[in-house]
């Protein structure tokens, strides 16, 4: 019954201070809330009581080192400025006006102008917002008819909440835009360097280029490039190929989806993709498919995904997800069940026998009586229970069911999908088949290995696209040998990277906000994407660079005009506007294709064995949750955001579960050389909990080499491990026979899942700090299953808190009379839905880039220091073979009775009479006393500056090597309306004050009030779900006083008395009956509150107190009963 | 034990040390010292007090302009209204400081051709407005110099203000008597809260924001009673907590 201990990692941590403590902490795991956050937590290691237990981490106060700090410092120069601009100098300050102002132009009023482009293989409508000329936020395009269609909540009576959200790249590229270490420069190879050209020259160069190519109708002509969803591109390749019609045409992605294209065209007849529509699924099976995470229409599928997360039986969907690693859909499903990659297809066959066995008449099976909960049994009972109950809901809700396998899975795994689909009738409703929209009209494209051959026997001409293909290209494809013997590769990219070192022209790409493009949505809507700003950098689009190649010079502008008129059929210049302003042109929406699916095929072979040999681990490659496939590495707000399930920062780690570190002997933050053949790769480890046995992932993306041009050095660094030559291009995802030996090197991985831990066990001693956290975790992140919460309700919810007697106050309450005068019109409050947060991290960095939050750098993250003033925290439950995962973005709360305000000797931080918890900056000394007194832990103190001295990358060597115009050019990048905030002070979330107080100025000045949706925080913006809402409650009728007033509606810590302004809304699994964990089973366990009824009366004066030794066996008398 | 004239070595430097001490009478004086040193404390203190003092620090500010622009003549003078030129304070953060067009409107220099210019030309070829017309004819922005200028972590909204019936001469004292504007009013955090506390003496009905001698009419009552007036039609309640002006 009790976990098994993980006895591996345990001996990492010989040191513990208490006896048996790991044996203790593990079984209070399962005895109490069962909630853990992190390995450390579940074992109870020193390292994790230290984050706990001090104010702030050990060391916190000090300097950072030596080595370290050059090392982190001179990392790229892709930085963050966050300086310059703010202080009290009084010198001169000039101002100039425009010459001419353009019409409706206000100085210092942003402007929006609706844009598309690609991002990671993404189709991403943006609404950027434009300040003076500048573009400085991001946010989604909420007109787009994609977005429309996809309204996670229901709002028809309030129009202003129409949302779109953005996925963190679309967050993030902006700080790409004002790098300066973006490539600037025309560059030739001569004599083996790069060296400096102009784009005269470049020109001159490809004209006669384009001649001696026509010679030989492009036979010599090779051009790579990735998949592009660019109408545009794909013309202007397309038309290369006219024009030269022996060219080669390659098509090579990082993240390789190519089985899955394949196996669709063959049943479509044509190139297609698909396209699943989650908001008509009942039931999704997401089979090693990331859909809400790192798949290219995450954004739309989360969306569609939260419009059925209502928890009301019979309205709710449900999520299974049978996935080797831990994914973010993995951590939204309601089951979730680990199977290697490469078993996926024998699950899946499974299944069909399951369903097949179900549509010829067979009945379901039943629950036996006394049934264990699912992670009491063993795994072969397991995955009966769990291929039997998705079988069970597929064929019960044929049409409305859906079966997702991923992209990487190979050729027959993919036919069986779309045959069960087919026989469960999902096709066509759920999913459809689309035509594939990086399909180039009467071009064949080859792959990466075909090209590399061509270029050995004769092609000797090679243009690459962009995307660094020499980095992320797999170890076995010899692309930048080959290149580097070539003497005419032009590659056009954004930096001068590894490929750039290998081509014979280096050709700056223009940033997507300075360009002319275009890109198709997943609706097949035609979106162009406009330039905000002239190219900052000597970049040019694309597409101009393109149409010299042709030997007839283009702008982007008119390229993409001609491209829109050839799909609206001639475009008036007025409705040429109508696109560019809305952001697309509605009317080119493609048609599903009806598909042709064999009613049989070959079965995909392999068998489920969850047995764990040391040498046939199995390797998985996955794009990082943050930088991609590296193409990111210098964007250091993602770099420095926390990975979705790890919370690694600045690294890349071989992830294993608790079982295969036990059989291989791999230990947390031990370095582990992974061998195949002769490749062999070291990496550190990390324990995963709840990865599928035997299964390694890796990230992609990391061990770029940055060059460190910005401070004239020859320095190069590394983030992370290449994993690209363990790749190969018949395994780019899995590979198997993977050997791993465990070396005794340590390795520091900086994860933030232990900073900030609450611990609002006041004076305990360790291990009943411990032990008060597992107990009240379940208190602070709360979640139920469907049935508990539709028939116990708001009862359900509040029993999960902490029992405790009549609140009394400390205070004359409102503290602030103020707020209840009819003068103050507003109160400010935020909802966050738990039931709808995927933990995607948009928020994050949405208030990094609206909040000016800077970024500290991987070392001062591993001393606790990192400054996100929104976190997603990570909560694992149940055991440690079958966790569960709840996500909880946590901001300041903004408490009624904040403790942080009692503590300021100096009232910096001060409650204003709408109930937000101001900081004044300007005021603040630093004592830290306000941090210190925060029982959510969720203020952050600038230790230095980290905008000129320190962070990114204004480190004391920088400081004075870093041009004025490198820094004025990252400086660019700030909010104006947000303060940035020196050395020596404290802040945290302000519920986004600029927004607010424009917002009411605004509506002040039409003499009305402001509307509900109408001032949104930047978080709320950018979530894809809509799983934050502010607003006011003091307007009974707004949305966030409704979801308040809702029965899952609870505030975290709400027996401190303290009144968090910023409440939860709890999450709801909709678990199929047979598959529930023992934590799900039974009344609230937490606490123990589970079998003492009379309890469920929340508030009960009669039991003010009960008795918390007993609440320890809650869960065990729980687990008996299985009441279902 | 030493002989008579024969001193120890220490004897010796205690000999030698008190050549360097004072005499014992100047003991008396030891509280003329203390007293010296309060009074001197004192007095650099209020010294430093009333240096830093935001009254003596800010009014005053009188920058030289790229331009010579007068805005007794255009605004006093000529009548002009503040807003012909800060078209954006009604709107806006920024009461933002015009574009040289529309200095343009009125004083567009002789054609490029030497004949007419296309606008009215008043004072064409004044030197003094040489900056405007270079300006104009390459592009380039006047770099006018900021007179009121408040710290970066403060967030003052012109609309705001203005809209409520808070008149330009509030903070900017009578420009349209100055030939060279220069900062008439504090602005400090003091001040700004003296006003945000009771508003009533700066607030005037909307139409009469520009009209920076506006004086109430006879039997209107005095401005106080106005300001009352407006506060309660208009429901002007300004807050005085951090945030309104720091963000």
């Amino acid at each position: 019954m009790q976990a098994k201990l993980p006895i591996t990692t345990a001996e990492s941590q010989p040191t513990l201070s208490v006896p048996g403590h790991a044996a203790q902490a593990v079984q209070s795991v399962t005895r109490a809330s069962g909630y853990w956050r992190s390995v450390g937590e579940l074992e109870g290691t020193p390292e994790f009581e230290q984050m706990l237990h001090r104010e702030f981490p050990q060391a916190a106060s000090e300097f950072p080192e030596g080595v370290s700090r050059r090392r982190w410092m001179k990392l790229m120069s892709a930085s963050l400025a966050l300086g310059g601009l703010a202080g009290c100098s009084y010198g001169p300050d000039s101002i100039a006006p425009m010459v001419v102002r353009p019409p409706n132009t206000i100085p210092g009023v942003p402007k929006h102008y609706a844009t598309n482009f690609q991002l990671a293989g993404r189709a991403v409508h943006l609404l950027v917002s434009n300040l003076d000329g500048r573009p400085i936020k991001i946010e989604g395009n909420a007109a787009h008819p994609v977005m429309r269609a996809t309204e996670p909540n229901d709002i028809n009576d309030k129009p202003r909440f129409a949302s779109a959200g953005t996925d963190v790249f679309s967050q993030a590229c902006i700080l790409g835009l004002y790098d300066p270490d973006r490539s600037s420069r025309v560059a030739k190879r001569v004599d083996g360097s790069l060296v400096d050209s102009s784009w005269e020259e470049f020109a001159d160069y490809a004209q006669g280029h384009a001649n001696a190519l026509a010679e030989s109708q492009g036979s010599r002509l090779a051009i790579l490039m990735a998949p592009s969803l660019s109408p545009s591109i794909n013309r202007m390749v397309a038309e290369t190929v006219k024009l030269l019609p022996k060219t080669t045409v390659a098509h090579f992605a990082s993240i390789d989806d190519s089985a899955q294209q394949t196996a669709l065209a063959e049943a479509a007849g044509k190139p297609a993709e698909v396209l699943y529509d989650l908001s008509s699924a009942k039931v999704i099976c997401c089979l090693d498919s990331d859909l809400l995470g790192n798949d290219p229409n995450m954004l739309v599928y989360s969306r569609q995904f939260a419009r059925g997360r209502t928890p009301e039986p019979g309205k709710m969907n449900r999520l299974y997800a049978v996935e080797a690693r831990h994914s973010v859909t993995g951590s939204s499903a309601d089951s979730r069940l680990a199977v290697r990659s490469s078993q996926i297809g024998a699950f899946l066959v499974r299944l069909e026998k399951a369903v097949d066995e179900l549509l010829a008449g067979g009945s379901p099976a039943v629950a036996a009586d006394g049934e264990l909960p699912l992670d009491k049994v063993d795994a072969a009972e397991r995955l009966e229970r769990f291929v039997s109950a998705m079988a069970e809901d597929l064929v019960q809700n044929r049409g409305a069911g859906l079966v997702a396998v991923g992209a990487h899975q190979p050729h027959d795994v993919q036919l069986a999908a779309l045959r069960l689909n087919n026989k469960l009738e999902n096709i066509g409703k759920t999913l459809n088949l689309r035509p594939r929209r990086s399909a180039i009209a009467g071009v064949e494209t080859v792959g990466l290995a075909e090209l590399v051959e061509k270029l050995a026997n004769g092609v000797d001409t090679v243009w690459i696209l962009g995307d660094n293909p020499v980095y992320s290209a797999p170890g076995d494809v010899k692309l930048g040998e080959t290149l580097a013997k070539l003497d005419h590769v032009v590659y056009l990219a954004e930096y001068e990277d590894e490929t750039a070192k290998t081509a014979s022209w280096s050709v700056p790409l223009a940033h997507a906000l300075e360009s002319w493009g275009d890109v198709l949505g997943v609706d097949g809507s035609y979106g162009v994407c406009q330039p905000q700003i002239l190219p900052l950098l000597n970049g040019k689009d694309a597409l101009e660079i393109l149409s010299l190649l042709h030997g007839k010079p283009e702008t982007g502008a008119a390229i993409v005009r001609a491209t829109a008129d050839s799909l609206g059929q001639q475009l008036t210049e007025r409705k040429w506007r109508d696109v560019l302003h809305d952001g697309y042109l509605a009317s080119n929406t493609a048609d599903s294709i009806t598909a042709d699916i064999a009613g049989d095929g070959p079965l995909p072979t392999g068998v489920l064995n969850a047995e764990i040999k040391k040498g046939e681990l199995e390797l998985l490659f996955v794009e990082s949750d943050t930088i991609y496939d590296g193409r990111f590495a210098k964007n250091v707000w993602l770099q420095e955001l926390p990975q979705a399930i790890t919370k690694i920062v600045w690294d890349n780690a071989a992830l294993i579960s608790f079982a295969t570190a036990e059989a291989t002997g791999m230990k947390q933050g031990e370095i582990v050389r992974l061998s195949h053949g002769e490749k062999t790769l070291d990496l550190p480890v990390s324990i995963v909990p709840g990865q599928a046995d035997g299964t390694i992932v890796v990230h992609i993306g990391y061990g770029r080499v940055c060059r460190d041009e910005a401070v004239d050095s020859n320095d190069t660094v590394e983030i992370g491990k290449s994993v690209s030559p363990m790749r190969s291009i018949k395994n780019m995802h899995i590979l198997t026979g993977v050997e791993a030996q465990p070396t005794s090197r340590p390795y520091k991985l900086v994860s933030t899942q232990d900073h900030f831990a609450i611990d609002d066990q006041v004076g305990g001693i360790d291990q009943t700090g411990l032990d008060g956290i597992k107990e009240r975790v379940g208190g602070l992140v709360r979640e139920g299953t469907l049935k508990q919460i539709s028939e116990m309700g708001a009862k359900y919810v509040e029993g999960l808190g902490i029992h405790h007697p009549p609140l009394k106050s400390l205070w004359d309450e409102p503290i602030d009379a103020e707020e209840t005068k009819s003068t103050v019109p507003y109160q400010w409050a935020m909802t966050i839905d738990l039931n709808k947060c995927t933990g995607c991290n948009s928020c994050v960095i949405a208030c990094q880039a609206e909040n000016n939050v800077p970024v500290v750098g991987k070392e001062q993250v591993g001393r606790g220091r990192e400054m996100h003033w929104i976190r997603v925290d990570r909560y694992f439950r149940g055991e440690q073979d079958t966790p569960q995962i709840v996500n909880q973005p946590v901001a300041c709360v903004h408490c009624e009775t904040a403790p942080c305000e009692q503590v300021c000797p100096v009232a910096a931080t001060v409650h204003t009479e709408e109930g937000i918890n101001a900081m004044a900056y300007n005021r603040c000394v630093g004592t830290r006393y306000c941090a210190n007194n925060c029982p959510y832990k969720v203020r952050r103190f600038n230790y230095f500056n980290y905008g000129t001295e320190y962070g990114y990358f204004y480190g004391w060597q920088q400081k004075s090597k870093l041009d004025a115009a490198s820094r004025q050019l990252q400086q660019l990048v700030l909010n104006p309306d947000v303060s940035v905030r020196g050395r020596g002070v404290m802040e945290k979330c302000t519920y986004c004050i600029q927004r607010v107080q424009n917002g009411k100025i605004n509506a002040r000045n039409e003499a009305r009030l402001v509307e509900d949706g109408e001032v949104q925080s930047a978080c709320q913006t950018a979530c894809p779900t809509q799983a934050i809402v502010f607003g006011d409650i003091k307007d009974q009728s707004s949305l966030v006083y409704q979801l308040q007033h809702s029965p899952r509606a609870y505030a975290m810590l709400e027996e401190l008395n303290i009144k968090p302004r910023t409440q939860y809304l709890i999450r709801v699994r909709n678990t199929h009956p047979r598959l529930l964990l023992s934590v799900q089973i039974g009344k609230p366990a937490h606490g123990g509150h589970g079998e003492h009824d009379a309890h469920d009366a929340a508030h009960d004066e009669a039991h003010p107190h009960a008795d918390e030794q007993a609440h320890a066996e809650g869960d065990e008398h729980a687990t008996t009963k299985a009441d279902h | 034990m030493g002989t008579r004239g024969s001193r120890t070595h220490n004897q010796l430097i205690v000999m030698a040390m008190n050549r360097f001490l004072f005499p014992r009478w100047i003991n008396k004086f030891l509280p003329l010292l203390g007293i010296l040193l309060l009074a001197g404390g004192g007095y650099a203190g209020t010294l430093f007090l009333g240096a830093t003092d935001p009254q003596t620090l800010n009014p005053g500010y009188m920058p030289t302009q790229p331009v010579p622009f007068s805005h007794k003549i255009h605004a006093g003078e000529l009548k002009m209204d503040c807003r012909y030129c800060h078209t954006t304070v009604e709107k806006a953060a920024h009461a933002a400081i015009p574009p040289t067009a529309t200095c343009i409107n009125c004083h567009s220099g002789i054609g490029a051709d030497g004949g007419a210019p296309a606008l009215s030309a008043v004072h064409a070829d004044s030197p003094k407005l040489r900056a405007v017309r270079e300006s104009w004819e390459t592009g380039a922005s006047i770099p006018w110099v900021r007179v009121h200028d408040l710290p970066d972590f403060v967030f003052f909204n012109h609309s705001a203000h203005v809209n409520r019936g808070v008149s330009c001469v509030s903070c900017h004292g009578r420009i349209d008597t100055m030939d060279k504007v220069y900062q008439a009013k504090e602005l400090s955090m003091a001040w700004c809260i003296e006003c945000h506390r009771n508003p009533a003496p700066n607030l005037r009905p909307v139409e009469f924001i520009t009209k920076l001698d506006w004086e109430p009419a006879e039997g209107e009552g005095t401005r106080e009673e106005i300001g009352q007036r407006l506060i309660e039609e208009n429901n002007i309640h300004p807050k005085t907590n951090c945030a309104v002006c720091h963000r």
